[in-house]
């Protein structure tokens, strides 16, 4: 299957868009060692109402959203979407379980409703007027790979442009023992089918071909300097965060192939070309 | 849309384990709902509780997936004979040619909510709790590839209560695409504190057993299920199986947690689903309605359904029998509407003594012999998720 990456969003520690991420490792020399603290976006596009109400994993996945329909010149209430988490919203979760063991009467209703793994795809289809298919997955530590063949598959199936977002937040001190995930990150892709041509200006823009084998794999490294622990920490330990394998390659002008596992058997190979 | 076949399929869900028993509980129109007894929940509710999850034994599966939901998937997948039919197409196809796509929204959850029960001084979950495989919104279909040992990708689809119907779209796209030879999709979502509370929260759960369409609703019953079905191509399917012959996913970007007023998003899902299956209005027979029996749902669906359908079809809400089953309502009420196909008898609704005359669209009440061709199924979640499907008879085509 084979895609032009119309659009793109990024926000991390660090960085905030694309943009800043490559400037972030522009500089070798400079490069911090430790994360950078990044201010919580507040996406203009949810309405204030909303935006008050809505928990910083939906926020990071709204703002990555908007950053790559805006590259790609795409109405957001046109495009279908891709929602991905591999652990959901484990603040959400926290509140959730913590006050119902203690007084389940006191559960807010909005947080229920927050709780859900599409809240981020509800929030975005409402605040755009999206009223398009949208679906929200996971494949826990698989999610980057699976979450790209899902979108690949749906735009090339129904011959359509598709929005791609992954997102997760940190854990809260209960799980931080077993599953650490110290940094939020969220990122974003338009794809479409080859038969829509990318704006010419577009600074993103690559052919992306994926296709799914058999076998196993394992992760590849990210090739970033070497003190830049934090990232290499983000990308080892947040499952959205797997996609900088492609992204960096992106923003390094490297085309060589990729391939990320999907599972005991299953590999999701990548390749980019200009 | 490409000719997609249900090959095998099964569903565990209070009104009965496995198909035999739903059959019996439809056509006698008995249900499964008790009076809430759910431990901890203490609320003035009915449920759609499946009593044989809580006789399951972990005994040769790894403890390190218990969760009330796994055992559920457990005790649904060894129905119907559906394992060996999963064996087979292993062998023909080979286990990583085999995708596995399930439906849930509550995962694991209720293994996390116990979890908090006990945390240590620290805070944190005891050691006996701290297994990553359960306590992250994938558990179900992880936890099915691992039981079953199929190995191809493996994804779960969470959109609250459209999860499990929009895993059918997706099965129809990977064997279009030619990712697999064959697709386990399924649904699983079990009974925890999170929905029972969560759903009370909001004002929405009813303290009788639910009266979808009636004049006296006042809310929905929480239920549990496993639904499993593996798809194939027509090619690798008998001629006479059900086709999957439609399917239509929209949003209504209206609101989080109530519908479109109109119905929109609902009647988009319906127009979708009819275009890609190449059919009429008036060749559905049968409409097996989301149906929550909560105040707005059933006012807005019949609305939505009046645009679209004549007197031809007949439509119904089963969730009377078996609860509502959130994450995996959409593949138990595709079960049923399959089940009406094949035996060409629709499922009247089940406790609707008043039909509220208010509702856009006359209602079914008894269970009735309707010849049927195509029928549909409506899913509607969290978030203006929508997903409605057409199952279609096989031989026509």
């Amino acid at each position: 299957m084979q895609f032009n990456v119309l659009g793109t969003g990024l926000w991390g520690p660090g960085f905030c868009d694309w943009a800043s991420y490559v400037d972030l490792l522009g500089n070798v020399e400079n490069v911090p060692t430790e994360a950078p603290a990044t201010l919580s976006p507040k996406p203009d596009i949810i309405p204030p109402r909303e935006r008050r109400r809505s928990p910083l994993y939906v926020r990071i996945a709204v703002e990555v959203a908007t950053q790559a329909c805006k590259e790609a010149r795409l109405s957001p209430a046109d495009i279908a979407c891709v929602f991905a988490s591999g652990m959901g919203d484990l603040e959400i979760t926290d509140y959730m379980c913590r006050t119902l063991a203690t007084d389940p009467k006191l559960l807010s209703p909005t947080k229920f409703h927050n709780s859900v793994h599409n809240a981020a795809a509800g929030y975005w289809s409402i605040s755009t007027g999206c009223q398009q298919p949208v679906s929200s997955v996971s494949g826990f530590d698989f999610t980057a790979p699976v979450a790209l063949l899902e979108a690949g598959v749906f735009s090339s199936a129904e011959q359509r442009p598709v929005l791609l977002v992954m997102f997760d937040i940190s854990t809260p001190a209960t799980f931080d023992n077993f599953f650490p995930i110290d940094e939020a990150f969220a990122a974003a892709m338009v794809l479409a089918p080859s038969s829509i041509a990318p704006r010419e200006n577009a600074i993103n823009t690559r052919v992306l071909t994926i296709s799914r084998t058999s076998g196993s794999a394992q992760w590849p490294a990210l090739e970033l300097p070497e003190q830049c622990k934090f990232l290499h920490t983000l990308y080892t330990t947040n499952p959205s965060a797997r996609i900088l394998t492609l992204l960096d390659q992106i923003r390094r002008g490297d085309s060589s192939p990729i391939q990320m596992p999907m599972g005991k058997d299953a590999v999701l190979s990548l390749s980019l070309s200009r | 849309m490409r000719d997609i076949r249900i090959r095998a399929h099964t569903l565990t869900c209070a009104a009965g384990v496995g198909l035999a028993e739903l059959r019996t509980a439809l056509w006698s129109r008995m249900s499964g709902l008790r009076k809430n007894d759910f431990p901890y929940s203490g609320l003035d509710t009915w449920i759609g509780r499946v009593a044989a999850v809580d006789e399951f034994r972990w005994t040769g599966v790894n403890r390190e997936w218990e969760s009330r939901n796994n055992a559920l998937a457990a005790v649904g997948i060894e129905q119907d004979g559906f394992i060996s039919e999963l064996n087979s197409a292993a062998l023909e196809f080979g286990a990583n040619r085999v995708g596995v796509v399930i439906g849930s929204s509550t995962a694991s959850i209720g293994q996390t909510e116990l979890a908090y029960r006990e945390l240590d001084s620290d805070g944190r979950l005891p050691v006996r709790f701290r297994h990553a495989n359960v306590h992250n919104p994938h558990s179900q279909a992880a936890f099915v590839a691992y039981y079953t040992g199929l190995c191809g990708p493996t994804m779960t689809i969470s959109t609250a209560c459209s999860s499990s119907a929009k895993v059918f779209a997706t099965a129809a796209r990977w064997l279009s695409m030619d990712i697999v030879d064959a697709v386990l999709v399924g649904g699983v979502d079990s009974l925890c504190l999170s929905v029972l509370h969560g759903f009370h929260s909001l004002e929405l759960i009813s303290s009788s057993p639910c009266c979808p369409f009636d004049r006296r609703r006042n809310g929905i019953n929480i239920g549990e299920a496993a639904g499993f079905a593996l798809i194939v191509r027509a090619a690798a399917a008998p001629t006479d199986s059900i086709r999957c012959s439609g399917y239509g996913e929209t949003s209504d970007a209206h609101h989080m947690s109530h519908p479109h007023p109109e119905g929109l998003g609902a009647e988009q899902a319906m127009r979708a689903a009819l275009v890609r299956a190449n059919i009429s209005p008036e060749q559905v027979g049968y409409i097996n309605l989301h149906g929550t029996a909560s105040r707005v749902n059933d006012a807005v669906e019949t609305q939505a359904v009046a645009r679209l359908f004549t007197s031809a079809t007949k439509i119904s809400s089963t969730k009377a029998w078996t609860g509502h089953a959130l994450g995996s309502a959409g593949i138990v009420e595709a079960t049923i509407a399959m089940e009406a196909l094949k035996e060409n008898r629709i499922p009247g609704t089940l406790n609707l003594d008043e039909p509220d005359e208010s509702l856009s669209f006359p209602v079914q009440q008894t269970n009735v012999d309707y010849p049927l061709q195509h029928v549909m199924s409506n899913s509607f979640g969290f978030g203006g998720n929508n997903c409605c499907l057409i199952f279609s008879n096989g031989q026509t085509h």
